[in-house]
């Protein structure tokens, strides 16, 4: 029974993953890190093993992508083989493609590639080099760190809760990354201790990245919500440094395994959209007490907006829960700001009023969190103001000239009367005369 | 006819001068009708039957609106297609007279099913209307002065350039109608003065009524009846018809004019319709100072009731200065405070100084417009005031307003025209009365009408014709009316003439031709002004070449069916204010200004945003949603009235919301003048604007004497040639690039952060490819065994 | 134009003028400065400054303040209108800056008259006045720090938007309230009353149809010929191109010059007085000698004139076909 179970959502998930391209340097890199290839084809990726240089690499045909998501384990590499030229992954990503770069410095694809998303990688032959936090193991140019837990970024979706995940490994170069850009994300850092820099050269120069501004591992999330990771160091998804105890040089206490494994595989199933996907299935919006929206509201109306938000998790659209998303109505500045509620039956639903101001406005839900994908949605209604049958009629402080007029008529009324009755009186006067 | 009528015996002569006269009325009423309507066809039959320039267009959407959906609903309508995103209450904002107007008529007509497109009603309606102007003109001038001069004013008004400027066939604009309301209003006014009936006066106050629904110029007359009952106070004419008439007038006026909506409050709230009740106090206080008059003397009684006058007067104009400080009353709007400060508009309200038909008159557009009525009027003016009475009063006032009116703005021309076509007439009827006369007795009267009329009738109706060719035919009119007086005149001598004959035949015959000549000018000059100058729907071009062929440009209507038929429905396009009508009208798109230029900070953000470079101006837009950005461009055809030219505006009024961005000093260069080429201010060179308008402009080469990018309007070679846009794209541009549509790219279109090589920190050495066609081998640094890596790489 | 002559004159100063050279005394610590400007700026708002206090003041650095200076020329042999209107401007801004709650000692405002510091013209080349010159706290002059009065005229507003400009201080103008033209007003309507009420007892001289006709045809003849658009625009009387000969008429339609539009007032006046003569002619009971010259005088006023008028009209118009006896 639980077999069964078992086997029919291996089943699911693997109908849910995508097709991957992994561009390897050699064949050798495919054996040295076979745990995480495996971890992927567990979570059911098809993977298509090439070398990057292999002249016959194409990613689309008659414009139809062959593959979701690429990996390039290919660190040295200067140019691509076959169309695989810089305009093909920027294309590929632009389309909506994922990207998981590791390591690789120098000239060439890379480092274009790199800094076409925003950041950029240090110069050729450079490592992160930090002397107090290196692991034992390290050859003496204490390049091979030890990063605590701590510096991963604060977000579970991306890297798992970090609490519980081992001290980690990390041998390679640092990246730059502009810190104002809020589409990219350092997802880790260096302590304050480290420095990028050659270790086989003399420092006659400042280096260009130290510190906790060295960013290790670094996440793109692009506006069309393509995510892009690019780690400075490819041993960091080695067997290897999986494998390795880490034990710090210093006032060493041994962590019996490192905690990379937990990373990178988080990390692989954010960047590859397993984790951390939003979407708006539906929104409504009406007044209060009716159910289909009018083609116009009026001011001072009550109104009920109404939306579902789902999360993606493992290959099914779950509803989304948080209390932290917000509705505004906009024209052009925000008139209205308030949290969406949650209701039992998983909808978000907010009831304000309109304010006493006509014109064209936008209920607009904009939710953007670390990790999670962009959730934007804007739906244009037009607020007209009173028509003239729903001004109320009768305004108290009108009796007086009501009662002026009404005395009026009446008194146009007696006068006439009146003196029509004298015109005849006069008239008989003068008969009598 | 008159020879016919002279022979019968002197009753049926009576019977049948007065049938034949009331004959002769009614045809040169109805020709010059007919003249009016024909004479203002040029631009139907030129282009076709279309609805012309800006405000016209806004007109036939509201009322095709109205028909569509009926009056309460366009009462209510709420225009969220225009002002994006502030959206319009129109039902509120617009004098709904002329949407009534045509609305009825399309119903009337469709009663007895004759189907008839609300389009050519809406085309149609100004040239109808002028007819029924020129008869109110008639009418009006009769009461004035005499039959005669009402026709001879109603044969000026039918064809006088500065009624028919406002007033051609596709013109559908308020004024339009506006000008038959406020002749026929003074009319009803005049008559009521006259007999002193509440009937007159009821009237009167009703067609003020539609005059108020028509037209803004409605503020004329609640002041100049006012100035005129006035002055008659200060003369000393009060009299109790001058009470009915002007009470009955002013309360029904009040109540009536409050019942449109766009008026609403105003005629008890603002300073331009204090005087009318000014006025309706002091005619109270002199009525009391009348009726205590009558136990007094003779002696004390003008006085007292002039200072009786004054002390009222000076006690309502205080009163109204204290409720004005109060707050109670609004002072005067802008609008009409530029009326009497001249140098206001400039300095305060640039939007309005913007306007061309809101600046001062030359005495040449006087001429332009009138002709000899210009110069002959004063002399009608002259022999009103020399045998003045109670309507003359108003005559004389409502030439003095109007005529001040007119030389402050160009465009209250034509609350002058009618005044000046009444005087002229008066003053040519005078002159042609006496010198035609024959003999003394009572019934000359009609017979010089007929004299002094059919000239005229034979000379209108020949108009249409010297449409076709001027001078010629203005000739031929001259000879057929000059010896039809001649033969007349010899009656003159044979009849027993004593000592009424002063001056001989010979001068008689001379000032007759003279005056016919002058008439005659009149005419062709009217037909020539308005055929030239009046008659082209400024949404369609026509150039003409040196071989005389016409060459249309119809570029505005190409761009505004791309964008109904590209666009999204909802799409909102960006542009100068003076196209949102014809972008609503014809393109059916959201726009953001348009011509009713009621929210100046709205009009400043969209100027703030042509005249700011393309980043900051990307923001303005993104925070106003818009989707498409619309500009006109002349330098290819040298149209002087494309957006560069109009650009000034722009930051002007820019200029005035946001002082802190927008200087115009910015956009002169150093020795302040405003230039295009390499000299311009760098400002105006990278201004938002300025890229829309000479996008790809440089690449253009007109013609081989010219060099590449030289604008033919401003007669320069572009400053700033090879440029790009960032964050907008063109869309289209139209055959002669007159309208040129960009699209304003969606932030998302920015898809990854991307670091240009020249601001990147790490200098890496760039690198070249080694691919080829038939090599498509990549490169792997210090790559130990290739061949093995490929075995393996095909096992796989 | 004024300012023009008062260039000529000045120019003509400066050749004649030696620049009196006193001797320079040693220059003040800024902090003295400062105290002496705020002493005099309390004593009046506007400090004079001859070529030494210029020096002092203005050229000795360091400063901490800006000093806004009019250079003009205000004695009367100069004969320099605008100097006089100009300094009414700056007194007011100044006045204006010196009860403001935004006063400090941080900018000063002063005047150098051309017959005191000629030199100082000299030193900074001027050759007209008047001048408005925004000296800043520390830098070169700029040629934004000189307010270009040619074209934004040296209004009180102006000045201080052009000073709010340059130094970020904000000056409320305060015009001190100008009842003159109601004084004026009152005063007027005041003595009509009153010689109204004197002459109560024959008011026959209100009732002269012929004043109130002349009076009123004036006007429709000033305002047909377009006073009003000479009083908005302000054009020249006459145009006088570089090579000498003079255009009375503008040759556009656009435009007009003030002597073309007497010609037109003089030509309609005539038009009306020929028909008026006409119809009296034809009406009048007096011989018949005297009605037939009045009708032929008439007569010919009005086709002369109109022909007049209408060759004016012709030339200022494209491609007008129509002409009266006169081309």
């Amino acid at each position: 029974m639980n077999l069964i179970l078992l086997f029919f959502a291996v089943i699911t998930t693997a109908y849910a993953q995508g097709p991957t391209l992994v561009l390897l340097e050699n064949q050798v890199i495919k054996e040295t890190h076979s745990i995480f290839f495996r971890s992927l084809q567990e979570r059911g990726y098809t993977l298509t093993f090439k070398i990057a240089d292999d002249s016959a690499l194409v990613l689309s045909r008659y414009g139809e992508y062959l593959y979701k998501n690429l990996i390039i384990f290919a660190p040295s590499v200067e140019e691509f083989g076959g169309s695989l030229d810089l305009k093909a992954l920027t294309d590929f990503i632009d389309d909506g493609g994922n990207m998981l770069i590791a390591g690789g410095n120098g000239k060439g694809a890379l480092t274009e590639l790199a800094s076409e998303c925003g950041y950029e990688i240090d110069e050729e032959g450079t490592f992160v080099i930090d002397h107090l936090n290196y692991d034992v193991t390290d050859e003496g140019q204490h390049t091979k760190l030890v990063i605590p837990s701590s510096n991963l970024i604060d977000s579970p979706v991306i890297v798992g809760i970090k609490r519980e995940t081992a001290p980690l490994l990390y041998q390679g170069t640092g990246i730059l990354a502009v810190p104002e850009n809020p589409l990219i994300l350092p997802l880790l850092t260096a302590d304050s201790t480290a420095y990028s820099y050659n270790p086989n050269q003399a420092i006659d120069e400042y280096p260009h990245v130290v510190g906790k501004s060295t960013v290790l591992i670094a996440a793109l999330q692009a506006r069309n919500n393509a995510r892009v990771v690019f780690s400075g160091s490819l041993s960091f998804f080695s067997d290897e440094f999986f494998t390795s105890p880490v034990q710090k040089a210093q006032d060493g206490e041994l962590v019996a395994v490192s905690g990379n494994q937990d990373v990178a595989i988080a990390i692989s199933q954010w960047v590859f959209k397993e984790h951390g996907q939003l979407r708006v299935r539906s929104v409504k919006h009406h007044r209060v007490g009716e159910s289909k929206p009018p083609q116009a509201y009026t001011i001072m109306e009550e109104v009920v907006y109404t939306t579902n938000i789902d999360i993606l998790e493992d290959g099914q659209w779950k509803p989304f829960n948080a209390n932290d998303i917000q509705l505004e109505f906009v024209r052009i500045d925000p008139f209205v700001r308030i949290t969406l509620q949650r209701k039992p039956t998983g909808e978000y639903e907010a009831k304000f009023k309109i304010p006493d101001v006509y014109g064209v406005y936008q209920f607009k839900v904009d939710y953007d969190r670390v990790g999670y994908t962009r959730l934007f949605s804007s739906t244009q209604v037009s607020v007209r103001p009173l028509q003239h049958t729903q001004y109320e009629r009768f305004i108290t402080s009108a009796y007086p000239y009501y009662t002026g007029a009404f005395s009026m008529m009446l008194g146009v009324f007696l006068f006439s009367f009146v003196f029509l009755h004298l015109k005849e009186d006069e008239g008989k006067k003068t008969k009598h005369d | 006819m008159v020879q016919a009528g002279s022979k019968k015996s002197a009753i049926s002569k009576i019977n049948s001068k007065t049938g034949i006269s009331s004959l002769i009325i009614f045809v040169v009423l109805l020709l010059a009708w007919i003249a009016g309507f024909s004479s203002r066809l040029f631009a139907v039959i030129r282009f076709e039957s279309i609805i012309h320039e800006f405000d016209p267009w806004f007109n036939y959407r509201a009322t095709a609106y109205m028909v569509k959906n009926g009056f309460y609903n366009f009462l209510n309508w709420f225009d969220e297609r225009a002002w994006y995103p502030l959206g319009r209450i129109v039902g509120g904002t617009v004098y709904p007279g002329l949407m009534l107007t045509s609305g009825s008529i399309h119903y009337i007509l469709h009663l007895l099913h004759i189907n008839v497109h609300i389009r050519d009603i809406c085309v149609f309606l100004a040239p109808v209307f002028s007819g029924l102007t020129a008869i109110s003109t008639y009418f009006l001038t009769k009461e004035l002065w005499s039959a005669g001069a009402g026709l001879f004013a109603a044969c000026f008004i039918a064809i006088v350039p500065g009624y028919i400027s406002r007033s051609v066939a596709g013109s559908y604009d308020n004024e339009g109608i506006a000008i038959f309301a406020l002749q026929f209003t003074y009319f009803l006014w005049i008559k009521s003065v006259k007999t002193g009936s509440v009937f007159w006066a009821v009237a009167a106050s009703l067609s003020y009524f539609y005059m108020v629904s028509a037209w803004g110029g409605y503020v004329f007359i609640i002041n100049l009846i006012p100035l005129h009952v006035f002055v008659l106070l200060l003369m000393g004419r009060f009299s109790n018809r001058l009470f009915t008439s002007y009470t009955t007038f002013y309360i029904l006026g009040l109540i009536l004019s409050m019942q449109i909506p766009f008026v609403g409050f105003q005629p008890i709230r603002t300073s331009e319709h204090m005087a009318a009740s000014g006025v309706f106090a002091l005619m109270f206080a002199v009525g009391f100072l009348k009726y205590l008059q009558t136990m007094m003397s003779k002696s004390e009684f003008k006085s007292l009731v002039i200072f009786g006058g004054f002390v009222s007067a000076g006690i309502v104009f205080s009163t109204v200065v204290i409720l004005t400080y109060a707050g109670y009353v609004a002072p005067w709007s802008g609008r009409f405070y530029s009326l009497w400060d001249t140098g206001y508009a400039k300095i305060h309200i640039p939007i309005i100084a913007s306007v061309s038909e809101h600046q001062p008159t030359t005495w040449f557009s006087f001429f332009f417009d009138l002709h000899v009525l210009i110069a002959t009027f004063p002399a009608g003016l002259w022999y009103t005031i020399k045998n003045i009475n109670d309507e003359r009063v108003f005559v004389v006032l409502y030439a003095l307003s109007a005529v001040y009116f007119a030389g402050v703005m160009v465009r209250l021309m034509l609350t002058l025209t009618p005044v000046v076509c009444i005087l002229s007439g008066i003053a040519f009827s005078g002159l042609l009365e006496l010198v035609l006369r024959e003999d003394d007795n009572v019934r000359s009267e009609d017979s010089e009408e007929e004299e002094q009329s059919t000239p005229n009738k034979r000379l209108y109706d020949k108009l249409p014709k010297e449409a076709k060719t001027k001078s010629k035919s203005g000739k031929s009119v001259g000879k057929a009316s000059a010896p039809q007086v001649a033969g007349r005149v010899p009656k003159i001598k044979h009849e027993p003439s004593k000592e009424s004959d002063g001056i001989g035949p010979n001068i008689r015959s001379a000032v007759t031709v003279v005056i016919l000549l002058l008439l005659m000018l009149f005419a062709v000059h009217c037909t020539w002004v308005t055929s030239n100058a009046y008659s082209s729907p400024s949404i369609v071009l026509a150039s003409y070449g040196s071989d005389g062929s016409r060459q249309i440009l119809d570029d505005f209507r190409e761009a505004y069916f791309w964008l109904s038929q590209n666009t999204a429905d909802d799409a909102r396009v960006m542009s100068w204010w003076d196209y949102g009508y014809q972008i609503a009208g014809m393109a059916n798109r959201t726009t953001l200004v348009d011509n009713n230029t009621w929210n100046n900070s709205h009009i400043a953000l969209v100027g703030k945003a042509m005249s700011s470079n393309e980043s900051a101006a990307y923001e303005i837009m993104t925070a106003l949603d818009v989707d498409y950005v619309l500009v006109i461009f002349g330098g290819v055809i040298g149209y002087s009235g494309d957006d560069i030219n109009k650009f000034l505006w722009m930051v002007r009024i820019a200029e005035g919301e946001h002082p802190k961005d927008i200087r115009e000093s910015d956009y002169f260069t150093e020795q302040g003048e405003f230039r295009i080429d390499e000299e311009g201010s760098p400002t105006l060179l990278n201004c938002l604007m300025y890229k829309l308008c000479y996008y790809r402009f440089g690449e253009l080469k007109l013609d081989y004497r010219t060099p590449a990018g030289f604008d033919r309007t401003r007669n320069a070679v572009i400053g700033n040639k090879d440029f790009q846009l960032t964050y907008l794209e063109e869309a289209y541009t139209t055959e002669h690039w007159l309208v040129r549509v960009y699209r304003v790219k969606k932030p998302d279109e920015f898809n990854r952060p991307r670091i240009p090589v020249a601001n990147r920190i790490i200098k890496s050495p760039s690198f070249v490819s080694k691919k080829s066609t038939k090599r498509k081998k990549g490169t792997i640094k210090n790559k130990p065994v290739v061949v093995k890596g490929k075995r393996l790489s095909t096992k796989q | 134009m004024k300012t023009l002559i008062a260039t000529l004159l000045i120019v003509w100063a400066l050749i004649l003028n030696d620049a009196d050279g006193q001797q320079r005394r040693q220059g003040y610590t800024m902090a003295e400065r400062v105290q002496q400007l705020t002493d005099m700026a309390n004593k009046r708002a506007v400090l004079r400054f001859n070529a030494n206090k210029f020096r002092d003041f203005v050229k000795a650095s360091p400063r901490n303040y800006s000093i806004v200076i009019m250079f003009t020329a205000m004695a009367p042999q100069r004969q320099c209108q605008v100097c006089r209107h100009a300094s009414d401007e700056f007194t007011i801004v100044a006045n204006s800056y010196r009860y403001s709650q935004s006063y400090s000692n941080k900018l000063f405002f002063a005047v150098v008259d051309f017959d005191e510091g000629s030199d100082v013209f000299q030193m900074l080349r001027l050759n007209t006045a008047p001048v408005f010159i925004h000296f800043a706290p520390k830098g070169k002059l700029k040629n934004a720090d000189t307010m270009d009065i040619q074209r934004i005229g040296f209004a009180a507003e102006t000045i201080a938007k052009w000073i709010a400009e340059r130094t970020d201080i904000q000056i409320r103008v305060f015009r001190p309230p100008n009842y003159s033209g109601t004084f004026a007003l009152v005063i007027l309507f005041s003595i009509v009353a009153g010689f109204l009420y004197l002459r109560r007892n024959n008011l026959e001289f209100l009732y002269n149809k012929t004043m109130w006709g002349v009076g009123s045809l004036f006007f429709c003849f000033a305002m047909t010929s377009g006073q009003m658009w000479n009083h908005i625009r302000g054009p020249p009387f006459i145009h006088k191109n570089q090579n000498g000969q003079i255009a009375y008429i503008h040759g556009s339609s656009q435009g007009q010059f003030v002597f073309e539009t007497y010609i037109i007032m003089i030509l309609n006046a005539a038009i009306v007085l020929g028909m008026i003569l006409m119809t009296e002619a034809a009406r009048g009971k007096a011989d018949p000698k005297k009605r037939k010259i009045m009708a032929g005088v008439g007569l010919v006023l009005v086709c002369v004139f109109f022909s007049l008028l209408l060759s004016v009209f012709r030339t200022k118009t494209q491609g007008y076909p129509y002409s009266f006896l006169l081309k």
